[in-house]
């Protein structure tokens, strides 16, 4: 019955029979450490290396000690591998999960150079040097090493690599789900669950990490369930299932975090079983279910012993041993030892008989009774009670035991020594119940003292444990709670069906009482004699927990960072409850005194491609373009991001660099005209009877009188006093007003505006409406402006008495309704044009071909800075920084001093306020007119003062002006205003200093003569 | 270039996705392509804010009555009049009719506390039709979109991955989706991405 | 993540949200006068108890409506949501705003006078 393929690669050995779930028709060739081997279709990469005889797969942490395949699940501490080439590699996958494919690549980690020649492992031979906490006392000083150490510390010790291309090439989705009731696990009592609560038409989502349902189930052989085997039973309430509508299956779907008000996150493995991945289809699909209540059927996990040796390749978990033989067809080994405080292992041990085995039980119990103790015999097999494995020895794979009688609290060896070969070791040190996710919904936990485990007792959540995760290892017990919690969790969310009978289950009776045995004495003190392993994972022995109880690290978070127990891609699945029992040792406690860490997301590791979904390349952000953006792209714009806004920076011509194009763009804005798009500028109207009344709260100037067509500039402040946006608004009728906002802060001032007439003035009449993608804004400026507009087919009179500054008027241009807005930013005689956004195009290209005779040009945002600045208007951003008042701007022309109260007046009035050491605003111009100071450089009154030196301040905008012909800044210095006319300098961080004159802000035009054109 | 009101530029003007021509991509599984979408052009749009006398004006003017709750809109024909807020609410009307049902509604309304604000141009509607309508939008919604729990009247102001939206269900299999029109290419990119699977029709 | 009913859209996922702070923060007028100090209570101190907690929150991608919850900061439970303007009705919530430092402060007594009601505020 041994399967041989005459193929490529080697024989698959120790496959010993044909199973239901393993297709010997379908052989599967892969490749692990760039040896061919062949498996079956059914197989995963640990089973298939198995039937291969291959155990050693990995090194370890720490001491880059062999390590073999351990587990048969996601539990799995040790067989970590990469798999994949290139940009697909994925390092410490499982290779318990890993479902093989036609070509899959594998390779171990951890090691250098081979697997087998291991040069890391030199530290297991040094390992007294390497006790908890190892890195943390010997590397930590002197402190400036701790770069050097760390480089080679991360090199030596850790897990895989990632991968060299860092752009993950696959696709990644996510989605939304919603029902009534979440199963989390599809072993017999989520089945069962799921079917109850399904038949009373309640939304049942059912997830399973495995690729068919089952659970352990699908590792036995040899119960059976309403008197069918037990994985015919399983079959039939899956078609039942899948059958239904209100029914979603999602196996090979974890359920990896359980947050606040019932919200689950599951990664469904898509493709990754498939030898291609279809480009349509994503590799992993990330699901956020929110569900109203939730059933949780986790399952358990076995615990190893801890034994000296008892992380060799060939020593497994007892159920996992099951498994491989019973699922997939591979006996792990041929002589083996099964070692064990509990019943349940002795099912492994006839299991191995059956499947040829050579087999010695070792029970730490010094008795153990009962029908599956019986069959063992009668299979005779050899039971050794009250003895324990002390040691095991091997390189590569252990070969041979050590085995002593122990007294009845496996504390000492009351005998003498024997010594078995055997190449297989069983263990089972009882069974932990996964309570992980109701841990992560901040369920509470009891520790029980008959089964050894901690379980579940209050819920946090609406929610629902079941079968081993609830602690009831009986699966009859599991069924029944199943029932009544498919019952229960379907008349929460107002469903209801008859209640299902709880069907017969022939399996051996058996105890679920393991023997309390944490550690194993192997004759040696503690840290002396060989390792027995507690975290696998992390290679944390016994001895470590102990000495860190002994260096005072008693509370258990501290033991998990101080030894790294329970960290790692398993997170101590394995490994916890053996260690919080050896502190619990250490410390004369009691286990439930010592306590759990705290359970957080994800119950095992989750591809962060899924989590980032397809919020990648361009669906990353959304960019929002404006109504004129394809006239930019066609003539050559360069842009530049503001906010998720894609603005024109400056329009190169001609192989020109961005000062060329931005000079001319500044001296065309102020000879002729410039044409910038400023559609992105926020734009709110306001309607209501108090409109008025809302902006003489709003802003610091005054509003009420403000006349219809007239537009005003206005300073809004956070309550603190402090400078938060700045815009003109108009006022179109009485109670009707056109605001306008900084691009970045258009959204946060309508909320802002929003918050205060909800919270603080309700009774205020005012209506708010964001109409900033209604307007598409064309902005005209410069001494040619009016005549541009003239041409372009203006329907009114121009002349500045008709149509003075600050004023707006509505009318036509070629047909086209406009706003049109009388205000400036650059200083210049400027129309700021607004029309139906789905006309902007229209309206740029109709005042292009009008500018064309005066040479119009159009500017970009650099451009649009640089006029400001020559004008000495500040940006709100860039010259404050939210800690900057309208005093400090040199603006308190623009605060009333009558109005009785408005946002940020009574800050103004602290006395912090009045501090001279305030930063102010000043302009700066450089002692070389060539020269522009960087933005963010540091000002100093002294420049060859001893370090550090006292800083006044920093640059906020500074330009070459090619109007003024020399360079200008601004800059916030403390005590600005006073220090006019004085020189600061700034060193720079080449050694140089630059040197410059504070003076006024107004570099150009101070008097404002040319706003008329 | 002297100018003369002869020339009549184009009024239709320029749509949201104007820029963004049809694409498909067939149901990989064979079959039924499970959404074909498009942008609703030019729709007009009117922003509802008041109460007293509003719902009277709005029915009288356009035929259509208010929602009578929260999450649903009301049509008429062509007329949809959606719930956004307690005091607020979104007009959708034929293309074009948006200034005309504006300056009637805004003479109609006797209060001095309402506002109506055309943001026609300010946000875009699509249409969204097919069998894998409601699939597509849960990978971006977080809403509850089973046809028992969303059905045909009922709308939402929710978010679709990084967008806001509203979405309307129209029928099992199709929905109007408003979003602003600066995120409207992103909105159609998303569609399209997130159909791959269920293949798609995108209309310009 | 929560699971917050907004009074006007019904329950939705806080990512819909958008959480306001401290609830019930009654503000001065700049003619209320207080000092410095005290006017700071208002301006900078906020509340972050373990345990019940109210505080505003905004349905910011729905109704953009404002209105106030009671939430225990330890469990996530909401245990009331209650308009913007008014004052929580259940018994530990009524507890929560009685018990407010807040109450005493020369901040709030300045300000209470210009509120109709003392929930409101901000």
């Amino acid at each position: 019955m041994v399967s041989r393929s005459a193929a490529s690669g080697s024989p698959q050995t120790q496959r010993q029979r044909a199973v239901a779930r393993i297709d010997q028709n379908a052989p599967i060739n892969f490749t692990f450490d760039g040896r061919s081997y062949r498996g079956f279709a059914g197989d995963t990469l640990a089973s298939a290396l198995l039937a291969n005889n291959v155990h050693l797969v990995g090194r370890s942490f720490k001491y880059h000690r062999p390590r073999g395949i351990m587990a048969a699940g996601s539990e799995e501490p040790n067989a970590l591998i990469r798999l994949g080439k290139g940009a697909y590699a994925e390092p410490n996958l499982r290779a318990t999960q890993i479902e093989i494919f036609e070509g899959l690549y594998a390779e171990s980690q951890n090691r250098t150079p081979s697997l087998k020649f291991d040069i890391g492992a030199i530290n297991s031979v040094l390992d007294r040097f390497f006790p908890a906490g190892f890195y943390y006392k010997t590397f930590m000083w002197p402190a400036s090493m701790w770069m050097r150490y760390e480089h080679v510390i991360r090199h030596a010790a850790g897990l895989g690599k990632v991968a060299d291309d860092h752009n993950d090439p696959d696709r990644y989705e996510k989605t939304h789900a919603h029902c009534d009731i979440l199963v989390a696990g599809g072993g017999a009592t989520g089945l069962m669950a799921a079917l109850q609560a399904a038949k009373s038409g309640a939304r049942v989502i059912l997830a399973d990490e495995q690729n068919e349902f089952g659970g352990w189930l699908l590792g036995e052989a040899d119960i059976k369930i309403a008197d069918v085997p037990a994985l015919s039973w399983v079959s039939d309430i899956v078609t039942e299932l899948a059958a239904m509508p209100n029914v979603t299956l999602l196996p090979r779907t974890t359920v990896f975090g359980y947050l606040d008000h019932n919200y689950l996150t599951l990664n469904e493995r898509v493709t990754d079983h498939l030898p291609s991945r279809p480009a349509h289809l994503p590799r992993q699909r990330l699901w956020k279910i929110r569900a109203q209540q939730v059933i949780i059927a986790q399952g358990a996990h076995e615990r190893p012993l801890v034994f000296a040796g008892n992380d060799l390749p060939g020593v497994m978990l007892a159920g996992a041993v099951r498994t491989y033989i019973n699922r997939y067809g591979v006996c792990p080994g041929q002589r083996a030892i099964v070692v064990c405080n509990n019943d349940d292992a002795y099912r492994t041990a006839l299991d191995l008989h059956h499947a040829g085995a050579y087999v010695v039980v070792t029970d730490l119990r010094a008795t153990a009774t009962g029908p599956l103790m019986r069959a063992v015999r009668n299979a005779g097999i050899e039971i050794l009670h009250g003895h324990a494995i002390i040691a095991a020895y091997g390189t590569h794979r252990v070969a041979r035991v050590e085995i002593a009688p122990v007294d009845d609290s496996v504390t000492a060896i009351t005998g003498d020594i024997d010594h078995r070969d055997c190449d297989l070791i069983a263990m089972s040190g009882g069974l932990s119940p996964a309570v992980h996710l109701h841990s992560q919904a901040r369920g509470k936990l009891q520790w029980d003292d008959a089964k050894l485990c901690f379980r579940p007792s209050a819920t946090h959540e609406p929610s629902f444990n079941i079968g081993a995760c609830n602690g009831s290892f009986d699966l009859v017990a599991g069924l029944k709670e199943a029932v009544r919690a498919g019952t229960k969790a379907a008349a929460a969310t107002g469903h209801k069906a008859t209640t299902l009978d709880t069907p017969d289950v022939q399996i051996h009776k058996q105890s679920w009482r393991p023997l309390a045995a944490w550690k194993i004495p192997n004759g040696h003190a503690s840290g002396r004699g060989p390792k027995a392993f507690v975290d696998f994972q992390n290679d944390v022995t016994a001895s470590d927990v102990s000495l860190a109880a002994r260096e005072g690290y008693q509370s258990v978070e501290h033991l998990k960072r101080y030894t790294t127990t329970g960290m790692g891609t398993d997170q101590g699945k394995t490994s916890n409850i053996n260690a919080l029992a050896i502190l619990a040792d250490a410390l004369g406690n009691e286990i439930p005194a010592v306590g759990t860490t705290t359970f957080r997301m994800p119950y095992t590791p989750s591809n962060i491609g899924a989590i980032a979904g397809r919020d990648i390349g361009d669906l990353f952000d959304p960019v929002r373009l404006t109504r004129m953006d394809d006239w930019h792209r066609a003539h050559g714009a360069t842009f530049e991001h503001v906010g998720q806004w894609m603005r024109a920076w400056y329009f190169p011509q001609d192989g020109e660099t961005m000062q060329q194009a931005v000079n001319r763009e500044v001296k065309a804005a102020r000879t002729t005209a410039g044409l910038l798009d400023a559609s992105t500028l926020g734009k709110i109207d306001i309607r209501g009877r108090d409109a008025a009344e809302f902006l003489n709260r709003l802003y610091t100037n005054a509003w009420s009188k403000l006349g219809i067509g007239k537009c005003r500039y206005g300073l809004m402040l956070k309550d603190d006093g402090m400078v938060m946006d700045d815009g003109v608004t108009t006022r179109i009728g009485e109670n009707h007003f056109h605001m306008t906002t900084t691009t970045g802060g258009a959204a946060g001032v309508l909320d802002w505006m929003e918050e205060w007439l909800q919270t603080e003035w309700p009774d205020l009449e005012v209506y708010l409406t964001s109409v900033t993608e209604q307007w598409a804004v064309a902005t005209l400026s410069g001494p040619n402006a009016g005549k541009i507009l003239q041409d372009a087919g203006i329907d009114f009179d121009l002349s500045p008495a008709e149509f003075p500054f600050m004023s707006m008027k509505e009318g036509h241009i070629g047909g086209l309704a406009a706003r049109i807005f009388r205000i400036s930013f650059t200083g210049e005689l400027s129309y700021e044009i607004n029309v139906a956004a789905r006309h902007g195009l229209a309206l740029w290209t109709r005042l292009m071909a009008a500018g064309k005779a005066y040479g119009i040009t159009p500017y970009g945002t650099e451009a649009m800075h640089v006029l400001r600045a020559e004008k000495g208007f500040i940006i709100v951003g860039q010259e404050t920084d939210g800690s900057v008042t309208p005093h400090d701007l040199g603006m308190d022309w623009i605060v009333s001093k009558t109005k009785p109260d408005f946002i940020g007046k009574r800050a103004l009035a602290r006395h912090a306020m009045e501090y001279d050491d305030r930063k102010q605003l000043v302009g700066l111009l450089c002692s070389d007119p060539a020269t522009v100071i960087p933005e963010g450089a540091h000002a100093v009154l002294d420049p060859n003062q001893p370090l550090p030196m006292k800083m006044l301040g920093q640059v906020t905008s500074s330009y070459f002006s090619p109007n003024c012909g020399r360079s200008i800044a601004m800059a916030m210095l403390k005590g600005g205003h006073a220090l006019k006319g004085q020189t600061v300098f700034f060193p720079m961080l080449d050694g140089s200093v630059l040197k410059a004159e504070i003076v006024d802000t107004a570099f150009f035009d101070p008097k404002g003569a040319r706003i008329d054109g | 270039m002297a100018n003369s009101s002869s020339s009549r530029p184009d009024f239709s003007g320029q749509t949201a996705l104007a820029g963004i021509a049809s694409s498909t991509s067939a149901n990989p599984d064979g079959g039924t392509i499970g959404l074909v979408f498009g942008e609703m052009a030019h729709l007009g749009k009117l922003n509802l804010r008041g109460q007293n006398g509003l719902a009277k004006a709005v029915k009288a003017i356009t035929g259509c009555t208010f929602p009578p709750k929260a999450n649903r809109f009301q049509s008429a024909g062509e007329r949809h009049v959606i719930w956004l807020a307690p005091d607020e609410y979104l007009l959708l009307c034929e293309a074009g009719k948006e200034q005309e049902l504006q300056d009637s509604l805004n003479s109609m309304i006797t209060s001095s506390h309402f506002a109506i604000t055309d943001v026609s141009d300010s946000l875009c509607a699509l249409s969204l039709r097919g069998p894998s309508v409601r699939a597509v939008l849960a990978k971006g919604c977080g809403l509850d979109l089973h046809p028992d729990q969303f059905t045909a009247g009922q709308s939402a102001q929710s978010l679709l991955a990084l967008s806001a939206v509203t979405l309307m269900a129209v029928a099992d299999d199709a929905f109007i989706l408003i979003c602003r029109t600066s995120f409207a290419p992103y909105v159609q990119r998303w569609l399209a991405d997130a159909a791959l699977e269920y293949g798609y029709q995108y209309k310009a | 993540m929560l699971i917050i009913t907004c009074p006007f859209c019904g329950p939705r996922d806080e990512v819909e949200f958008a959480c306001g702070g401290e609830a019930h923060i009654a503000r001065p007028l700049a003619d209320n006068k207080i000092s410095d100090a005290d006017f700071a209570d208002y301006l900078f101190m906020r509340d972050n108890p373990k345990g019940l907690f109210l505080e505003r929150w905004r349905h910011s991608a729905g109704c953009r409506r404002w209105f106030n919850v009671a939430r225990d900061t330890v469990s996530n439970e909401i245990v009331e949501i209650y308009p913007m303007g008014s004052l929580p009705a259940k018994t530990a919530a009524k507890t929560t705003y009685k018990t407010s430092w807040r109450r005493d402060t020369a901040a709030e007594k300045a300000a209470t006078p210009s509120r109709s009601k003392a929930g409101g505020s901000k």
